[in-house]
């Protein structure tokens, strides 16, 4: 009993987030599309970013994870600052992002792509054990480990690019659309593999959908962003429960 | 005449084998980079300078090419650190023109330090073909060609296919977004291309002053030319393409040297470019449309 008011009073004293965004502004050229953003990931939950098209969803990620700088705010990650960080070194710490479109390298086979998500840490022996994993966990691809990136299905496709994101060892993962234009039955398989890693390996989601039930499902806690601002941020079933909020946001 | 078919088709082979290596250094920096590197047989050039002293110096041919080589590294990196990572990419034009320069620039050099005139490249193997009873086979220099790019397309084909770094390497040319999100420092991959490259086209112009007529600064001029017509026949972002057309372009250029006279070998050179670029302007071997930068 004194363990667990210690362990709170500690936890209250120092939120554990292993993400924690505030003040993010970012934009192309002159638009601003985001406008100082909090957001806060803790370390082993999975966070939802709903909202219309155009809201700033996948801007946020492309910070989050390097591709766009940033114009101002702080993203902290394990406690340091990485909002002037390259891409390369935010893998090398832990956040990896996983864009929109499924990006097979079409000119790479299968098995390539996924050593490809993995090369940066240089152990070849552990790199074969975790593409090796990587089939266990998506069966699928080790059919078509000989296959080159331009032969597969979007489902397939799909798969390699959170495979290959999952052989780079992230503490954080940033997913973009992993739903769209697949076949519900493939998306629930992939949703479930997620939810498998987070149980397993404490892995952290920052997770963007354009289908927000199926996201809010699956998630912990919905941030809500419109035009580039968050407007609620809740544990997902509040979030469902809130008709206002779905109607004036998420349109149903 | 008694047509030496043997012989001919031999030095064509070593020929080809020598475009080829060099049309390979173009297809290294195009897929690293997505320059045309117009300044290739310059750089060359320059390797072939420092060869040339080392084995002046030290009497030693063997440490003349591994100086082709290292120098050509150094110098690949020298370039694409301080010159061409400056150039505006949104505009292919612009590296071309830089490369260009960089020509004028290397060319003059060489011209000012070492002066114009044409020094006697020295060749490890006799030039002279090996006669079996009484038709001339192949010359043991036209073997050691050979055997050079052979074992260079091994290296570079193990390299490519067998390492981390390799893999890295195609990756970074092909979806460069893709690989910085994977973790692939790309800029450095784009670096080694380049230091890949220019030891690659050095080794290849030490190969060929042998055959010609000796080293100038413009030594490696007609080299540039046809193994840019090499590249562009077998796709300019594909080894393999490299490989096949430079080997038949070489032999091609051989014969119609040998049955028609050195005059109409330029003329050869520019029909089968026409003739590729018309059927097929990407080139014979490209896997797909040569993506643009």
């Amino acid at each position: 009993m004194t363990d667990t008011l210690t362990a709170t009073a500690r936890h209250d004293a120092q939120p554990a987030a292993l993400l924690e965004v505030s003040g993010l502004v970012a934009g192309y050229g002159q638009g601003e599309v985001l406008h100082a953003v909090d957001l806060s990931v803790p370390a082993g939950s999975v966070v939802a970013v709903v909202g219309a098209n155009g809201a700033g969803k996948s801007t946020l990620l492309r910070v989050l994870s390097g591709l766009l700088p940033a114009a101002a705010g702080t993203v902290r990650f394990d406690g340091d600052d990485l909002a002037s960080a390259a891409v390369e070194d935010r893998i090398r710490r832990g956040i990896v992002h996983v864009p929109e479109g499924r990006h097979a390298v079409a000119e790479l086979t299968v098995d390539e792509n996924l050593r490809l998500g993995g090369l940066w840490r240089g152990d070849r022996r552990e790199l074969r054990a975790d593409v090796d994993a990587a089939y266990d966990l998506f069966p699928a691809l080790a059919a078509r480990r000989t296959s080159h990136g331009h032969a597969l299905s979007g489902g397939e496709r799909q798969m390699l690019a959170i495979a290959r994101a999952l052989v780079a060892h992230p503490r954080l993962l940033l997913l973009d659309e992993p739903s769209l234009g697949l076949a519900p039955r493939i998306v629930a398989e992939i949703l479930g593999t997620l939810a498998h890693l987070r149980a397993e390996r404490g892995l952290a989601i920052l997770l963007v959908e354009q289908n927000v039930r199926s996201a809010l499902s699956v998630a912990d806690t919905g941030v809500v962003l419109n035009l580039g601002s968050v407007v609620a941020a809740r544990p997902s079933a509040a979030l469902l429960d809130d008709e206002q909020l779905r109607h004036a946001y998420l349109g149903f | 005449m008694d047509v030496p078919i043997l012989l001919l088709a031999g030095t064509g082979l070593a020929r080809g084998a020598i475009f080829a290596a060099f049309a390979l250094a173009l297809v290294l920096i195009w897929r690293a980079a997505r320059i045309a590197n117009f300044a290739q047989g310059a750089m060359a050039t320059v390797s072939c300078y420092v060869a040339f002293h080392v084995t002046a110096l030290t009497g030693n041919y063997w440490l003349g090419l591994a100086a082709a080589l290292v120098s050509g590294a150094v110098l690949g990196w020298v370039v694409e650190r301080g010159v061409m990572r400056f150039v505006d990419r949104s505009n292919p034009l612009a590296a071309v023109i830089v490369a260009i320069g960089l020509v004028m620039v290397l060319t003059s050099t060489l011209a000012i330090a070492f002066g114009a005139d044409y020094r006697p490249m020295p060749a490890p193997f006799p030039r002279e073909p090996i006669r079996i009873g009484d038709v001339a086979v192949i010359s043991p220099y036209s073997l050691f060609v050979l055997a050079v790019v052979a074992v260079l397309m091994l290296a570079l084909a193990l390299l490519f296919t067998r390492t981390g770094v390799g893999l890295a390497m195609r990756a970074a040319a092909f979806a460069p977004e893709v690989s910085r999100l994977n973790g692939v420092r790309v800029d450095r991959m784009r670096t080694l291309g380049w230091t890949l490259s220019a030891a690659v086209g050095g080794l290849a112009a030490l190969l060929v002053i042998p055959t010609e007529l000796g080293l100038n600064p413009h030594a490696a001029d007609l080299l540039f030319v046809y193994a840019f017509t090499v590249a562009i026949v077998g796709g300019l972002d594909s080894p393999v393409g490299a490989v096949v057309a430079g080997l038949a372009i070489g032999v091609i250029l051989t014969f119609v040297t040998a049955f028609a006279g050195a005059t109409f070998a330029p003329i050869a050179i520019v029909v089968i470019l026409l003739g590729v670029l018309l059927v097929r302007p990407q080139g014979l071997f490209a896997a797909r449309e040569a993506r643009v930068a």
